[in-house]
């Protein structure tokens, strides 16, 4: 390599060690970093000299949740390899009892991150391609939005998980299908104290056209909407129930919970068929 | 069951056994490096929650792809910075730039970018990078303040020599001769301290 294409080159290389440089002069000089031995020694000595300013930063404590989001996204990962697939049933066995569903809700939303990267990535490598590529790139795109939107709203859920199982007052319920849906099961997990509760369900029947899930607080006088929910093509879904008005000298004593079929919409009165039975002891 | 002391272990070695999914590596990796992923994407996002996520992120594709390390490229822990870096800088323009970090510092406010000696003690980091830590910021320490606030305008706020031009109003050339200048002199300063000694 002629040494002076290369002096041109060396002095750009601080400034794209520190990703500094335009595209298309990054993309020039790693063109001939590829080609030039000598160059590309003097980038990784740049680059690992870059990389080191990192360790200077003032270190700042993360907090504990992030540990136990990291390590049940990773207790995710591996259950999913070498087959990866989505849906409840890859999940450890583990995460169906009691306060594992908490760290499975997160695991969850760790998965889901996993997933937006992935189609960051594929995004990225669109990118790279050439403008034929524009349609894909452009349904990618929009996929990513979704499963972003959709990662959010998981990590909030996982948050308002952690927030009930936390609470001394942490109750759970077992709630099995009925003869609508013998199949469906589901647990309550809630807390009196966060004033919030969580369900999840597995194996509910598809819902027709104009119709939403919606589940029930059964108290001795009345049923209590606790909210609607959708569920996916293996049946699964799951709910986060927040800011419910329960005047207790109204409804009387919670006796349980039901999930029931009900149209879309707003939903005052329980009138559909019921899928999910649980009773209080 | 063998019992393994993961903590005394170099990163090397855990990352061997992160290629044959042991979850144990995995954890030590993250006792080890976590405060430093996250501050540094705190450093460029700004945001305490979406720093969380970049690096749940980082650990997640490093668990899943621990095999994009290569040992022959440099430090674990350069690779992971960097990694961690890349990732920050691209959510943070993912967001539009509508971070709380969006006004990046002026000229005058060089200290607000600059990293300063108060910082939590980190006993498991400690043990593996104090040296390390300290050499950067003696590096960092000698360059003329113009230099410093370049790179780091670069570094931690993703942007391109022009764009530092443009918004410290200085010529392109300028910019271009105080990164270079200041990258040299950093270089310098870390291989004098560093001398042969490439611990962990």
């Amino acid at each position: 390599m002629p040494m002076v294409e290369c002096e041109g080159f060396r002095e750009d290389i601080d400034a794209w060690a520190l990703g500094a440089l335009e595209a298309d002069e990054a993309s020039q000089l790693e063109r001939h970093l590829a080609a030039c031995d000598e160059c590309s020694r003097l980038a990784e000595g740049a680059r690992e000299a870059a990389g080191s300013l990192a360790l200077a930063v003032p270190l700042q404590a993360a907090s504990s949740s992030l540990k136990a989001k990291v390590m049940a996204g990773a207790a995710v990962l591996a259950e999913e390899r070498p087959q990866r697939r989505r849906g409840w049933r890859y999940w450890p066995a583990a995460a169906a009892a009691g306060i594992a569903l908490g760290a499975g809700l997160v695991a969850w939303g760790a998965y889901m991150q996993t997933e937006v990267n992935d189609l960051r990535d594929e995004n990225a490598r669109i990118e790279a391609g050439a403008t034929e590529q524009s349609e894909r790139l452009a349904t990618a795109s929009s996929r990513i939005v979704q499963m972003t939107a959709a990662r959010r709203e998981d990590l909030l859920a996982a948050d308002a998980v952690t927030e009930i199982v936390t609470q001394d007052d942490v109750a759970r319920l077992a709630m099995s299908g009925t003869s609508a849906a013998p199949e469906a099961t589901g647990r309550y997990v809630w807390s009196r104290t966060a004033e919030m509760g969580a369900l999840v369900v597995r194996g509910l029947p598809p819902l027709t056209e104009g119709t939403r899930y919606c589940l029930w607080l059964v108290y001795e006088h009345d049923w209590v909407l606790g909210g609607q929910f959708d569920v996916d093509a293996d049946g699964d879904g799951r709910l986060i129930v927040t800011d419910l008005e329960i005047d207790a000298d109204e409804t009387g004593r919670l006796e349980g919970f039901a999930v029931s079929v009900e149209p879309a919409g707003e939903v005052t009165k329980h009138t559909g068929e019921t899928v999910l039975r649980a009773t209080l002891d | 069951m063998e019992r393994v002391d993961y903590a005394g272990l170099r990163d090397d070695e855990l990352m061997d056994r992160l290629e044959r999914r042991d979850m144990g590596a995995f954890e030590a990796l993250y006792d080890r490096y976590g405060d430093l992923v996250y501050s540094v994407a705190l450093r460029v996002v700004g945001d305490t929650y979406v720093a969380e996520d970049v690096a749940q992120d980082v650990f997640l594709r490093l668990w899943r792809r621990p095999e994009q390390f290569d040992l022959n490229r440099g430090k674990f822990v350069t690779w992971l910075m960097s990694v961690t870096r890349n990732r920050s800088i691209d959510e943070r323009r993912s967001r539009g730039r509508r971070l709380r970090h969006e006004a990046l510092p002026a000229a005058e406010d060089e200290e607000a970018v600059l990293p300063s000696g108060n910082e939590r003690d980190d006993p498991a980091l400690a043990t593996v990078l104090s040296d390390e830590r300290a050499a950067v910021r003696e590096a960092m320490d000698v360059l003329p303040a113009e230099q410093k606030l370049a790179i780091q305008l670069a570094y931690f706020g993703g942007l391109t020599q022009q764009e530092i031009a443009n918004k410290l109003g200085q010529p392109l050339g300028t910019v271009k001769t105080r990164i270079r200048l200041g990258m040299q002199k950093m270089r310098g300063a870390l291989e004098e301290r560093r001398g042969s000694n490439r611990g962990h």
